[in-house]
C-alpha cells in the first residue's frame, strides 16, 4: 500500500501512516483516475463480495439472478458509477456497500426487463456454485439481509485475516506450527501447551513463545484488513464491535 | 481436555463453520485496543459497584462505610474491622475478572507477593481472597488525597514534588528487588496522607487483573549480570533467558495500564516489559507534577523540558528526561539511582562548580529569590555563574552623563564654568533617563545586577535640581515681597536687611535639603521594595511557589 500525501490514513503501531484500500478508493472518487484506485477497489471486492451476494439472495433473488445481479453490480462498481456519491462522512466501506447494493437493486427491479448481462466482462470471478453453497450454510429464518450481510461481513473479514496470517506462516515453512496453534488464537487454556510441546518437538516455553507471536500478529493483521475498510483510525473500535454484535 | 465444541474463551458452543478453536466473536475480540483494557461494551466496563448494603452480607467481619473510588480493577470502599476497631480499605475486583481462566491460581501466586510487600511507603495488604464471587484485598486505609486530586487542584509546588519524588523510589526500589513491577504507577495510585507521607497503591495489580490471558514476564532486575545485558536482548535471547530461568513466560496481547503513562514498551512489546517501565511511568508523573501538563505522548514527537514551563533547576530536566527515554536500556535502571539524583539536586546549590544552573541562590532546586520573596526569571542571556552582580551598565554611563552635565548647573547658581552652555541640560536629561532604565534593569535582574544607589543618583539628580530650583526661587520670591516692603518702609536697615536675606537664603538651602532628603529616602525605600510579578519580564514564568 503506497502511501498517499494528503488521503485519510489508518495509523500502525509505528505511528506510520498507510493508506487504507478504501480511503485510497474514497479520495479518487472524484477525478476517477490512476490505477492504485482500481487496484484497491478490486482488492475490497475480491474479499469482501460474497456478503453482497447473501444480501441478494435474502433479498428473495434465486441464485442464477442473484449471481448476476452481483457481478452486474460489482461491474458498475469498477466502473466507478456509483463512488460520485459516496457520502464520505460515513466511511466504511461496508456501509457504503450495502447502501449502494439497496439502491443498485432498487434500479435494476425497475429495469428488470432490460437487465444486461455485463457484456462478458467480469471482473470478479463468481463462482456461482461455490456462492451458492456457502449461502446454503446459513441459518435461513431469522436474519433479515441486512443483518446477513453484516454477518458475513464479520466472517469474511476473519477469514481474510486467516488466510493471510496462515500464508505468513507457510511462507516462512512453520505451516505446522500455525496449524497447532491455532487454537490459542484466542488463548486458549493453558494446558494446551503441553501437548503442543510434545508434538511439536519444542519446549513448553518455546511454545508458549510462539503462541504470544502469534496472536499478536493475528491482533495487528485484523486490526489492518479492518483498518482497509475504513476511512480513518478512529472507526476501528466501533467497526470491531459492531461485527462483534453481527456474529 | 480440550473439548471441541465449546469456545476456550467464552465457553458458548462454537457454531458450525468456525474456525479452529475458538468462536468468532471472541476471535474479533481480540482486535479491539488496548486502551479499553479488554473490557467491552458487553464486558463489565458497565460493571456497577455493589452498593453498601449489598457487599455488607459477604464481609460480615467488617463495616462498610462507603464506597470511595472505583476504577477498571475493581471498586474500594472504606471500612472498618470490627474485631480490631481499625480503618482499612477494601478492594473488590469485577466478577467478570475472576471467570478467567486460571484466574484463581493467579490470584493466590499473585496477592500473596503483593501482600509480602511492607514498605512505608506501600500500602500494605492486611488480607485477600474471595467471598462470594469477589475477590478482594483488605488494605490499609490511607487518609488523606490521591495525587491526581492534587494535580487537578493545581496545587503541587516544585518543592512538594521533589518531596513526593523520593519516596516514590524508595518504594519502587523495594518493590523490584523483591521482583514486583507495579506497571500502572498513575497519579491516581500515588496515595499522600495527612502527615505527607507517599503510599503507592495497587501494586503488581495490573498484572494480576491482566487482559485474561495470562501474566507478563517479570525481569527481575540482574544483580550479577553484565552491564550490557539491557541493551542488546532482543526478543529471543530475553525470552529465552527468562524461560531457561524458569520465570513465567505466559503470553498475552493486552496492555495494561494506562495509556498516558504507560512506557513505550509497555504498548508496543508487552511481553518485553520490566522494572524499567515503572522508572518510566514515575518521569511521566514527575514532569506533570513540575508542569501540570503531560509530556507529549506521541511517538516522535518531543516535549519541552520542565525548565522552559516554570522556574525550576535545570539539573532537574536531565532527571525527568533521562526517565522519560523511549529505550528503557537508556533509562535509570534503577528507582534508588532516581532518588540519589534527586536529592544531590536538592542538597548542593545550582552555584557549585558541579552544577550548570544559572543563579546563586538560596534555595537550590529553585530558582529562589536573595532573600526576597519571587522566583528569578529564567534562561537570562547574561546570567551570570556563581558571580558577585555586576555594575549596571546603564547606571554608569547616567553617572558619567550627570557628571558632564553638572557643572551646567552650577550656571543656576551663577557661577559659569560650562563650556558649551547647550550641553548641561542635554547631559543631565541623558543621565535621568539611563538612571531611570538603570532602575528598572536593576530590579528586574533579582540580585544580578548592583548599582542600585548609582542609578537612583542619575536619575533624580535633574529633578532634584529643579525641584529646589522652583523651591528656592519660590519661597525667595515670596519672602521678597515680604521683606522689601520692610525695607523700604524703613523698619530694617539694609544691613538688617542683607541679614534677613542671608538667613532666608540659609532656609531655604536647608529646606531644601530636608525635602531632597526625603525624596530621595522615599526612593530608595520604593526601589528596595520586593519585585512583584507585574515588573518582570513577560518572558519568565513564575513557578506557584511559596516564598
Amino acid at each position: 500500500m503506497s502511501s498517499q500525501t494528503g488521503q485519510p490514513s489508518s495509523w500502525n503501531a509505528k505511528g506510520q501512516f498507510a493508506a487504507t484500500r478504501w480511503s485510497v478508493v474514497l479520495a479518487a472518487a472524484k477525478d476517477r483516475s490512476g490505477t492504485h484506485t482500481r487496484r484497491a477497489l478490486e482488492e475490497l471486492i475480491h474479499a469482501y463480495w460474497f456478503p453482497v451476494y447473501a444480501y441478494v439472495r435474502r433479498q428473495g433473488q434465486g441464485p442464477q439472478q442473484a449471481e448476476d445481479l452481483t457481478q452486474e453490480f460489482f461491474t458498475r462498481l469498477l466502473e466507478k458509477k456509483h463512488l460520485a456519491s459516496v457520502d464520505q462522512s460515513k466511511g466504511r466501506f461496508r456501509s457504503f456497500l450495502l447502501t449502494a447494493v439497496k439502491r443498485f437493486l432498487v434500479n435494476e427491479w425497475d429495469k428488470s426487463q432490460a437487465l444486461k448481462r455485463g457484456g462478458g466482462k467480469h471482473f470478479i470471478a463468481l463462482d456461482g456454485l461455490e456462492a451458492e453453497a456457502r449461502y446454503r450454510v446459513e441459518p435461513v429464518n431469522e436474519l433479515t439481509p441486512e443483518r446477513l450481510f453484516d454477518r458475513r461481513w464479520a466472517i469474511a473479514v476473519l477469514d481474510q485475516v486467516l488466510t493471510r496470517l496462515r500464508q505468513e506462516y507457510i511462507d516462512r515453512g512453520k505451516g505446522n506450527l500455525f496449524e497447532s496453534l491455532q487454537s490459542s488464537l484466542a488463548d486458549g487454556p493453558e494446558g494446551n501447551y503441553a501437548n503442543i510441546a510434545t508434538e511439536m518437538g519444542m519446549s513448553e516455553s518455546a511454545v508458549k513463545v510462539a503462541a504470544h507471536r502469534l496472536r499478536r500478529r493475528y491482533r495487528r493483521l485484523l486490526r489492518e484488513e479492518i483498518a482497509q475498510t475504513m476511512a480513518g483510525p478512529e472507526e476501528i473500535e466501533a467497526e470491531i464491535r459492531h461485527l462483534m454484535e453481527s456474529l | 481436555m480440550t473439548d471441541e465444541n465449546i469456545c476456550p474463551r467464552c465457553h458458548n458452543p462454537l457454531p458450525p463453520g468456525s474456525p479452529k478453536g475458538a468462536c468468532r466473536k471472541c476471535l474479533l475480540k481480540q482486535g479491539l485496543s488496548p486502551d479499553t483494557i479488554g473490557y467491552t461494551a458487553d464486558d463489565h466496563a458497565t460493571w456497577t459497584p455493589p452498593a453498601v448494603e449489598q457487599l455488607q452480607p459477604v464481609f460480615p467481619e467488617l463495616d462498610i462505610l462507603e464506597l470511595i473510588g472505583r476504577g477498571g480493577m475493581g471498586a474500594v470502599y472504606k471500612a472498618r474491622q470490627k474485631e480490631l476497631d481499625r480503618l482499612v480499605a477494601l478492594k473488590i475486583l469485577p466478577p467478570e475478572i475472576g471467570r478467567q481462566e486460571s484466574f484463581a491460581q493467579r490470584f493466590a501466586r499473585e496477592a500473596q507477593a503483593m501482600a509480602r510487600l511492607s514498605h512505608p511507603n506501600i500500602v500494605t495488604i492486611h488480607d485477600f481472597g474471595q467471598k462470594n464471587e469477589y475477590y478482594f484485598f483488605l488494605m490499609e486505609y490511607v487518609d488523606g488525597l490521591n495525587l491526581r486530586q492534587l494535580l487537578n487542584a493545581g496545587t503541587v509546588s516544585p518543592k512538594e514534588a521533589l518531596a513526593i519524588v523520593p519516596q516514590i523510589c524508595d518504594a519502587l526500589q523495594y518493590a523490584h528487588d523483591r521482583g514486583i513491577v507495579h506497571r500502572d504507577i498513575k497519579p491516581e495510585n500515588i496515595l499522600l496522607n495527612r502527615q505527607g507521607q507517599v503510599k503507592i497503591a495497587d501494586f503488581g495489580l495490573a498484572k494480576l487483573v491482566g487482559h485474561g490471558m495470562g501474566s507478563l514476564p517479570v525481569r527481575v532486575p540482574p544483580v550479577e549480570e553484565e552491564p550490557g545485558r539491557g541493551q542488546d536482548a532482543n526478543e529471543t535471547h530475553g525470552q529465552d533467558a527468562r524461560a531457561t530461568h524458569g520465570q513465567d513466560v505466559h503470553a498475552t496481547e493486552s496492555v495494561m495500564g494506562t495509556p498516558q503513562y504507560m512506557a513505550p514498551e509497555q504498548v508496543e512489546r508487552p511481553a518485553e516489559v520490566d522494572h524499567r517501565a515503572d522508572i518510566y511511568s514515575l518521569g511521566v508523573v514527575f514532569y506533570q507534577m513540575l508542569t501540570g501538563e503531560l509530556p507529549s505522548g506521541r511517538p516522535g514527537e518531543t516535549f519541552e523540558p520542565p525548565s522552559r514551563k516554570l522556574v525550576i533547576d535545570v539539573r532537574l530536566d536531565e532527571v525527568v528526561l533521562r526517565a522519560l527515554e523511549k529505550e528503557p536500556s537508556r533509562r535509570y535502571q534503577q528507582a534508588s539511582q532516581v532518588r540519589t539524583e534527586v536529592e544531590t539536586i536538592v542538597a548542593t546549590p545550582p552555584g557549585a562548580p558541579s552544577g550548570t544552573s544559572q543563579d546563586t541562590t538560596a534555595v537550590p532546586g529553585l530558582r529562589g529569590p536573595q532573600g526576597q520573596a519571587g522566583p528569578t526569571p529564567p534562561s537570562a542571556p547574561t546570567a551570570n555563574v556563581g558571580k558577585a552582580p555586576r555594575l549596571s551598565r546603564m547606571a554608569l554611563v547616567g553617572a558619567i552623563c550627570a557628571a558632564v552635565g553638572f557643572p551646567g548647573i552650577l550656571h543656576i547658581f551663577d557661577i559659569a564654568l560650562v563650556p558649551v552652555p547647550g550641553l548641561a541640560p542635554g547631559a543631565l536629561i541623558a543621565a535621568t533617563a539611563c538612571g531611570i532604565v538603570a532602575l528598572v534593569n536593576i530590579r528586574r535582574s533579582q540580585g544580578r545586577l548592583r548599582g542600585l544607589g548609582l542609578a537612583l543618583f542619575d536619575s533624580m539628580l535633574l529633578p532634584l535640581l529643579v525641584l529646589d530650583g522652583l523651591v528656592g526661587w519660590g519661597i525667595s520670591s515670596v519672602l521678597d515681597l515680604l521683606l522689601k516692603p520692610l525695607l523700604r518702609s524703613g523698619v530694617w536697615t539694609r544691613e538688617e536687611y542683607k541679614t534677613a536675606d542671608h538667613l532666608c537664603d540659609i532656609l531655604i538651602v536647608v529646606l531644601c535639603l530636608l525635602i531632597d532628603f526625603l525624596i530621595v529616602l522615599w526612593a530608595w525605600r520604593a526601589a528596595k521594595r520586593p519585585v512583584n510579578h507585574a515588573e518582570l519580564p513577560p518572558d519568565s514564568v513564575q513557578a506557584p511557589s511559596s516564598p
